[in-house]
C-alpha cells in the first residue's frame, strides 16, 4: 500500500510538472557585454545565485561591446541565442519588432517582481505592447574628465563649447602634443554634435515620420564642421591619429591609460571602465554639462542604460526568470552586482543599496545620474539614431576628412545622401 | 558487390553529410538569399537583381574590391619568394637543421590566430615595440596602422610571416629533385645561380603553381588579421572583401547584399583561378613535358 501511495505521489508530482510546462533547467546561458569590472561583478552574481538554486548550473558568455551585436545576432538568427541576455534599448526594433522576438515578461511576473520598476521603464522595454526586456538603469550621455590631466594643464573643466574649444591650445602648449582635453570615437562625436545642435536649433538628428536625417545641408555642414574644428582646435585627437594605435576599446589605448586623453563625453552607466582602467592615482570628475546660451534643452541621449530579456527559444524561462529576478531584486544578487551597471532602476536594490552605503553621490555612476536628472530634457532620441550602418557611414566621412579625401562639405553631403538609403530600410 | 558498395558508401557518409550540411547547403542558399532582401530576423523578400544592381553605384564596394586585390598581389609574391627562399636554405644539410624547420613551421602552426593578430597590433602600435626599436636609432615614431600605405604593409606582413605551410611544401618538393642534375651541371661548370634558376625552379613549378593557388585563394579570404589589427582602416585603406561581406551580413543586417557581395567574391576568385590555370601550361613542367607545352 505503502509502495503505491509513494507512486501515486511521484505521479501526481511529474503530472502537476509537466502541466505547467516547467522544466528543471540544468545549464542555463547568460550573456552580456560590457568591460572587466562588469565581468566579474556579473560573474560573482552567478556565483551567488548557483549557491542559492544549487540544481542550475549558469555559463556565462561575455565579450567587451565591439562585435557583440554581431554575435547576438548570428545567435539569435540561428536560434542559438542565451536563456538570459543583456540587450539594449536599440535593439528592440531590430530583434523584435512585433514584440515576438522576446518572451513576454509578463508571463513570468509571479518570478520576476516587475512592481520593482518604474511603469516608465518598463515601457521603454516594451515593444508593440509587449514586455520584451526589463531596464536595468537609465544612463545618458556626459562629460567626464581626467581630473589630474586637466590639473596639470592648470584648467577647470569648461562650462561652455567655446571653453572647450579653448583648451585644446593650452594643453597642447603645457603638456605637449599627445595630450588631448578629449578623447571621441564616431559614437561619441555623433552624440556630441547632435546634443549642440538641438542647444542651437532644437532639431531632432532623425525625422522618423519622413524616414531621413532632419537637418538641411547647411546644418549638416554645421554639423561636421564641429567635428573639424575640435580636431583643429586640438580638443580631441583625429581619428587618423587613434587608428594609429590599432582597432581596440578606447580605454584599453596607452594615452588613455596614461591619461594623455584627458576626457569623454560617455554614459554614465559605462564610465567607472574608462575610470578603473586609469594609471593610479589618476582619477575622473564628473564635468559641467556645455551648455549653449540661452539653450532651453542639453540635448541629452537619455536611454536605458541596459536591460534583460529572456530567449525567445529558452527551454527553460522560469529559471531563466528566477536568473533575472535574482541579479536585479535578490538582495545577494545587486549586492554582487553594485553599480557596474549604473544605479539599479529596481527600488529594494536602490534603497538597499542606498542604506548599505554601496549608492554614494560620490561614485562617478551615481553623481552622473543624479546631475542627468537634473538637466533640461525636451527632446527624446530616435531609436534608429543608434543604427549601426549610420554609424559606420559617419566614421567613413570622419575618416575621410582626417584623410584629405573629403572637404567638410563634400562629407556632410554624401552623408545626407547615403543616410536616405540606410534609414529607409531600416524603417521599413 | 552491392554490400561492398554500401559499405564503401557507409564509410565516406560522413564526409558526404557533411558536404552537403555544411558546404554544399550554405552555398546553395547563399545565392537564393542574394535576389532577397533579409535582415536575418525576419522572413526574406524577393528583390530580384536590386543587390547586383546596388553595387555598381556602391563605393565601399570598389574600394574594398580594389583594396582586396592589392594585398593579394602584395602578399603572394613575397610570401611565395620569402617561402621558397627559406626552403631552400633549409635543405642543406646543415648541423641542426631540423630544430631550424621546426622553428620556421610555427607561425604558421599559429595560423590566423587572434592572438597573433593582437600581438601584431602591439608590435605596429604607435606606441609599440617596432617604434621603441627603430626610436633607438633616432627615427621619429612611424604611424605603421594610421597611414593608410603602412597599415596595408603592416597586415600584409603578418600573412607573409605565416610562410611555413608553403615553405614546407617547397622544402618536399627540393628535396624530390633529383640530385644526378645538380651533378652533371656542375661537371658542365653551371654556377649556383644557373643551377637554382635552370635546374632547381624548372623542376619544382607544379608545387610553386600548387602553393600560388593554394595561397591566392586564401588570401582573397583573409578576415582576421585586418578585423583585429585595424579593423579595416585607416579610411578604408585595409577593408578586405571578407570584412566587407562580414559587416555587411551580421553588423548592418543585410544578408541578402552580403551574399550577393560573397557570390561576386566566389566569381572573382573562380576567373582568377582559371586564368591562373589557362597560363600554367606555358610555365609549369609536369614530368613527362616536352618544354612545357
Amino acid at each position: 500500500m505503502k509502495k503505491i501511495k509513494k507512486i501515486m505521489s511521484f505521479v501526481v508530482i511529474g503530472g502537476s510538472l509537466m502541466s505547467t510546462g516547467y522544466v528543471q533547467a540544468d545549464e542555463l546561458r547568460m550573456s552580456w557585454w560590457g568591460g572587466n569590472s562588469r565581468h566579474e561583478a556579473t560573474n560573482a552574481a552567478v556565483k551567488a545565485f548557483e549557491k542559492k538554486y544549487p540544481d542550475i548550473a549558469v555559463k556565462t558568455e561575455y565579450t567587451g561591446w565591439g562585435g557583440h551585436l554581431e554575435r547576438l545576432t548570428t545567435q539569435i538568427a540561428g536560434n542559438t541565442e542565451p536563456d538570459v541576455m543583456q540587450t539594449n534599448w536599440n535593439w528592440l526594433p531590430i530583434f523584435s519588432k512585433d514584440g515576438d522576438g522576446y518572451k513576454d515578461l509578463t508571463e513570468y511576473s509571479d518570478i520576476i517582481d516587475l512592481s520593482q520598476f518604474p511603469e516608465s521603464a518598463l515601457k521603454a522595454g516594451q515593444r508593440n505592447g509587449v514586455q520584451n526586456a526589463i531596464p536595468i538603469s537609465m544612463a545618458a550621455r556626459i562629460f567626464y574628465y581626467n581630473k589630474d590631466t586637466w590639473a596639470r594643464a592648470g584648467l577647470d573643466f569648461p562650462t561652455t563649447w567655446e571653453e572647450l574649444m579653448a583648451a585644446g591650445a593650452i594643453f597642447q602648449e603645457k603638456l605637449g602634443d599627445k595630450f588631448f582635453p578629449m578623447v571621441l570615437e564616431g559614437n561619441d562625436i555623433m552624440a556630441l554634435n547632435r546634443s549642440y545642435m538641438i542647444q542651437k536649433y532644437g532639431i531632432p538628428f532623425i525625422d522618423e515620420k519622413n524616414k531621413r536625417i532632419a537637418y538641411s545641408e547647411e546644418h549638416m555642414i554645421e554639423y561636421f564642421q564641429l567635428y573639424a574644428d575640435m580636431v583643429a582646435n586640438h580638443v580631441i585627437p583625429s581619428s587618423k591619429y587613434i587608428a594609429s594605435f590599432g582597432a581596440a576599446n578606447l580605454y584599453e589605448y596607452k594615452p588613455w591609460i596614461n591619461g594623455e586623453w584627458g576626457g569623454i563625453y560617455m554614459w554614465n552607466s559605462a564610465i567607472n571602465k574608462y575610470n578603473d582602467n586609469l594609471k593610479p592615482p589618476m582619477k575622473m570628475a564628473l564635468g559641467p554639462y556645455l551648455t549653449k546660451t540661452g539653450a532651453t534643452d542639453a540635448g541629452l541621449f537619455y536611454k536605458p542604460a541596459q536591460m534583460f530579456a529572456i530567449g525567445n527559444n529558452t527551454d527553460y524561462p522560469e529559471d531563466a526568470a528566477k536568473l533575472i529576478n535574482f541579479v536585479l531584486n535578490d538582495p545577494d544578487g545587486f549586492r554582487a552586482m553594485g553599480l557596474k551597471r549604473g544605479v539599479p532602476l529596481s527600488k529594494v536594490a536602490r534603497d538597499t543599496l542606498v542604506a548599505e552605503g554601496v549608492i554614494k553621490n560620490k561614485d562617478l555612476a551615481v553623481a552622473g545620474l543624479n546631475y542627468i536628472n537634473v538637466l533640461p530634457k525636451k527632446s527624446g532620441v530616435s531609436q534608429y539614431f543608434e543604427n549601426p550602418k549610420l554609424h559606420d557611414l559617419f566614421e567613413e566621412m570622419q575618416q575621410d576628412m582626417d584623410h584629405g579625401n573629403k572637404t567638410v562639405e563634400e562629407a556632410a553631403k554624401t552623408f545626407l545622401k547615403k543616410s536616405k538609403r540606410i534609414l529607409r530600410k531600416a524603417m521599413k | 558487390m552491392y554490400e561492398n558498395r554500401r559499405l564503401g558508401l557507409a564509410y565516406i557518409s560522413p564526409y558526404i553529410i557533411g558536404l552537403i550540411v555544411f558546404t554544399a547547403f550554405p552555398f546553395i542558399s547563399s545565392l537564393i538569399i542574394s535576389f532577397t532582401e533579409y535582415d536575418l530576423i525576419n522572413t526574406p523578400e524577393y528583390v530580384g537583381l536590386d543587390n547586383y544592381e546596388y553595387m555598381l553605384e556602391d563605393d565601399t564596394f570598389y574600394q574594398s574590391m580594389w583594396v582586396t586585390f592589392a594585398y593579394v598581389f602584395l602578399t603572394i609574391p613575397l610570401k611565395l619568394a620569402f617561402a621558397l627562399f627559406i626552403a631552400f636554405v633549409l635543405n642543406f644539410k646543415l648541423r641542426g637543421i631540423k630544430f631550424f624547420r621546426t622553428a620556421y613551421y610555427i607561425p604558421s602552426i599559429l595560423g590566423s590566430s587572434v592572438a597573433i593578430a593582437v600581438l601584431w597590433r602591439a608590435i605596429f602600435s604607435l606606441d609599440g615595440l617596432l617604434n621603441s626599436f627603430i626610436g633607438v636609432f633616432g627615427i621619429e615614431p612611424i604611424s605603421w596602422l594610421g597611414e593608410p600605405v603602412f597599415a596595408m604593409f603592416s597586415v600584409t606582413l603578418l600573412r607573409v610571416w605565416q610562410f611555413g605551410s608553403a615553405m614546407v611544401i617547397f622544402l618536399a618538393a627540393l628535396q624530390n629533385v633529383p640530385q644526378s642534375q645538380y651533378e652533371a651541371a656542375m661537371i658542365d661548370g653551371a654556377s649556383k645561380w644557373q643551377m637554382f634558376t635552370k635546374i632547381t625552379i624548372p623542376l619544382i613549378t607544379p608545387v610553386i603553381f600548387f602553393n600560388f593557388i593554394m595561397q591566392t585563394t586564401q588570401a582573397f579570404q583573409e578576415f582576421t588579421a585586418p578585423y583585429v589589427i585595424t579593423a579595416g582602416g585607416p579610411a578604408k585603406a585595409t577593408y578586405l572583401f571578407s570584412l566587407y561581406i562580414y559587416e555587411t551580413a551580421f553588423k548592418h543586417f543585410e544578408l541578402g547584399y552580403g551574399s550577393a557581395l560573397a557570390w561576386v567574391l566566389f566569381i572573382v576568385v573562380a576567373i582568377f583561378t582559371a586564368i591562373s590555370f589557362k597560363s600554367s601550361k606555358y610555365w609549369v613542367f609536369y614530368s613527362g613535358d616536352k618544354g612545357g607545352k
